[in-house]
């Protein structure tokens, strides 16, 4: 009887050990699985945002060497904005268009100009802003600042 | 003792294939961080420089670096037109491309018309990464697209 007893006793502590080492090894597998996910996503994901701030620079950069920007025309701007980024970024400019007067030292904002889509709040963009001249034959006629906000539609 | 040990073998092959995989995804995002930064670095001096010396056009076996501006993303079609124009393992050596990585360059204006090109097309399965930088050339709009195989 004795013997009995001992023998059921083995087995069930053999089975708590079985069930025991499963529990381990199911919560290490599930730390390895974890750390492989989050450590190669985050990798991949450093480099898009780069691309697009990369992007934005060069759109204003054209844009102002074009003579788009000193030009105030609306729909040339956003044709051209919307040609280069494609339709998987979406965009948001500022333009400001300022007269200098030189008695008083100060700047006053004389037109502005907001395009793109307004009505989008992303998490995460691309903002580049530039400082612009608009000139005509011999003078300076107005001093201009662009803010240009991009975000990717696929997020 | 027959189910521990199914329950290891079983979680230990797991392991295996778990580490395995932690590996190739590792060495698969090293490899694209490097074309990434090499793509971001090569198209940063053809848009933003003008190249080392500055007239490397006039003798393309002598320059130091390749740029092909003459100022920030105004290319010039005489640097452009050099480039093209060099050998492609000359061309490899002088922009800095690591080895094992190949190009193809490609100048499309806004009609999506190509204006300059060179370079290699694979068609093997490989890791294609493009970068595109918008630039004027012969004052007009334009795009540069440089394709890195790796």
């Amino acid at each position: 009887m004795d013997e009995l007893n001992k023998n059921r006793d083995a087995c069930r502590k053999g089975y708590v050990f079985s069930v025991d080492a499963l529990l381990a090894i199911f919560v290490v597998l599930i730390l390895i699985a974890s750390f492989s996910f989050f450590s190669s996503r985050s990798k991949s994901e450093a480099f898009p945002l780069m691309s697009l701030q990369i992007r934005t620079n060069d759109v204003l950069v054209t844009l102002d060497k074009l003579g788009y920007l000193s030009g105030k025309s609306s729909s040339n701007i956003s044709l051209f904005t919307n040609r280069t980024l494609g339709s998987s970024v979406g965009w948001q400019m500022d333009i400001e268009y300022y007269n200098y007067t030189e008695a008083n030292n100060t700047f006053k904002l004389a037109s502005a100009l907001h395009l793109g889509d307004n009505s989008s709040n992303p998490d995460e963009i691309a903002l580049s802003t530039r400082v612009f001249l608009v000139k005509n034959a011999t003078n300076v006629t107005n001093y201009g600042r662009v803010m240009l906000k991009t975000w990717s539609r696929w997020r | 003792m027959l189910v521990a040990t199914i329950v290891f073998v079983v979680a230990f092959a797991g392991f295996i294939m778990l580490s395995d995989r932690a590996y190739r995804d590792t060495l698969s995002a090293s490899k694209f961080d490097g074309i990434a930064i090499a793509g971001t670095s090569i198209t940063e001096s053809f848009v933003g420089s003008g190249g080392v010396p500055s007239d490397w056009e006039t003798n393309s076996s002598n320059a130091q670096a390749i740029g092909l501006a003459d100022s920030q993303n105004y290319l010039s079609h005489a640097k452009i037109k050099a480039f093209t124009l060099m050998t492609y393992n000359l061309s490899k050596t002088k922009i800095g491309l690591p080895p094992g990585i190949d190009y193809r360059f490609i100048v499309v204006n806004m009609s999506n018309a190509t204006l300059y090109q060179s370079g290699v097309v694979l068609n093997k399965s490989q890791t294609i990464t493009p970068f595109r930088r918008s630039i004027i050339v012969n004052g007009s709009p334009a795009e540069l697209r440089l394709i890195l195989y790796g």
